[in-house]
């Protein structure tokens, strides 16, 4: 049938920008940690939305991703840049570890990348080794500290 | 034989403790900015890459307060007598600092505090303008000297302080914006350290003759009137003399020698000593 590369080359076109707004859906999130005094005399550290923060502030960024369409999304890599002021600490807990980098160009741990310490970091990567299927989600969430 | 003569072979060398200022904090007003990026494949396209929503927080201001005297002791000298202080600024926002000073007994006066203005470390009345407040940016210091008066005699304790105007809005860090420093007076005639030596021999067969093979028993005794840092005790064994391994004491404790031995010198590094601190160093040579 003559139609049928035809409407396949218009779903590719369509595909680019539908992405954006599309199939994945990606949430960025910073909580900081509060001390919360509970009734009982103990004090909780709880997550709250960052809005403000002093040096000092722990802080966990967190991305939130949704596979919103109806085909797997293979190859997903998320590259965070740690933002300036912000000094990497460790994943979150029920996280798994990101893939560390001190120059966004070569990936690995702090070890291989013969870094002396998590100051030192300046992006963090995640790759899903398995295509996403649609409807799965997921997190990925690290741990840092204002400088 | 001079050479046997109790001397100043030994040494001691110290260095004064000095303060390291904080490297500085985000500033205030900050805005920080958090973006990810993704690439990935979905079926039958190109690899795309796509950012994230952007989220932002905001830096507020955080109120800390530093100050270190710039040496743990000083010598008593005349009155008005400068003592140097360092103010400095770990937080993050340009802040006000109310200074204050306080003897540790009557007599002694702090009633002036004044600025080292051009920096160069020495009080000078020209140009160093007494001060009730020094206004830091984030990261940065000012020296101050407090100007004590009356009768200033060892063991005076001079402390400064420095606490940190709190905007309402602000945050106030683990210092809680306050921090105070004191120098303590020592006699004017009292060196840092002093290190006295004796001697003992023991000749073979008895006696004290200085004759070969008498072992002779050096005792250093290093006294420290003021905190010192890194002390080192070195001391040449003589021409005419040898070390006798394993023969090193401090304070009744035998030293092994690895590490101790220059050459012909014996040198023990005592570390950083507290004012008033003793240590007893012995060793022993045999004459040729």
């Amino acid at each position: 049938m003559p139609i049928r590369p035809l409407l396949l080359l218009a779903a590719a076109a369509l595909a680019a920008p539908a992405l954006a707004a599309g199939p994945l859906q990606v949430t960025s999130q910073v909580m900081v940690e509060a001390k919360q005094r509970a009734a009982d005399g103990t004090t909780r550290i709880a997550l709250v939305p960052a809005q403000r923060v002093v040096p000092g502030d722990r802080v966990v960024f967190t991305l939130a991703y949704r596979n919103t369409g109806t085909q797997p999304l293979a190859d997903l890599v998320f590259d965070n840049p740690v933002p300036r002021g912000v000094a990497y600490r460790a994943p979150a807990p029920n996280s798994p570890a990101p893939e560390l980098s001190v120059d966004g160009r070569r990936y690995g741990t702090l070890a291989q990348l013969g870094a002396a310490g998590p100051d030192a970091v300046t992006h963090v990567r995640w790759r899903l080794a398995r295509p996403l299927a649609p409807g799965a989600s997921g997190t990925f969430a690290f741990h840092a500290v204002l400088k | 034989m001079t050479r046997r003569g109790t001397g100043w072979w030994g040494m001691i060398g110290a260095a004064l403790v000095a303060a390291t200022p904080a490297p500085a904090a985000t500033p205030a007003g900050t805005t920080i900015a958090n973006t990810a990026q993704l690439t990935l494949v979905a079926a039958g396209a190109a690899p795309v890459t796509l950012d994230s929503n952007t989220v932002t927080i905001a830096v507020d201001a955080l109120v800390e307060a530093a100050i270190a005297a710039d040496v743990p002791t000083a010598p008593v000298a005349t009155a008005p007598q400068p003592l140097a202080f360092t103010v400095a600024n770990p937080g993050n926002a340009a802040t006000v600092y109310r200074l204050g000073a306080a003897a540790d007994r009557d007599g002694v006066t702090v009633a002036t505090i004044a600025a080292d203005t051009d920096g160069d470390g020495r009080y000078d009345p020209a140009t160093d303008r007494p001060v009730s407040t020094v206004t830091l940016a984030p990261g940065a210091q000012q020296r101050i000297f407090v100007l004590a008066s009356g009768a200033l005699a060892p063991g005076a304790a001079i402390t400064a302080t420095a606490v940190a105007d709190t905007p309402a809005a602000a945050t106030v860090g683990a210092t809680g914006g306050r921090a105070s420093a004191t120098v303590r007076l020592v006699d004017a005639a009292t060196p840092a350290a002093r290190l006295d030596k004796a001697q003992s021999v023991a000749a073979p067969g008895g006696g004290a003759r200085a004759v070969a093979g008498a072992i002779v028993t050096y005792t250093l005794t290093a006294r420290f009137a003021r905190d010192c840092a890194a002390a080192e005790v070195s001391d040449a064994v003589p021409d005419g003399m040898r070390f006798m391994p394993g023969s090193i004491m401090l304070d009744d404790q035998p030293l092994a020698d690895a590490g101790r031995l220059d050459g012909t010198t014996v040198r023990i590094a005592l570390g950083d000593m507290p004012a008033g601190a003793v240590r007893q160093i012995r060793f022993n040579a045999i004459i040729l």
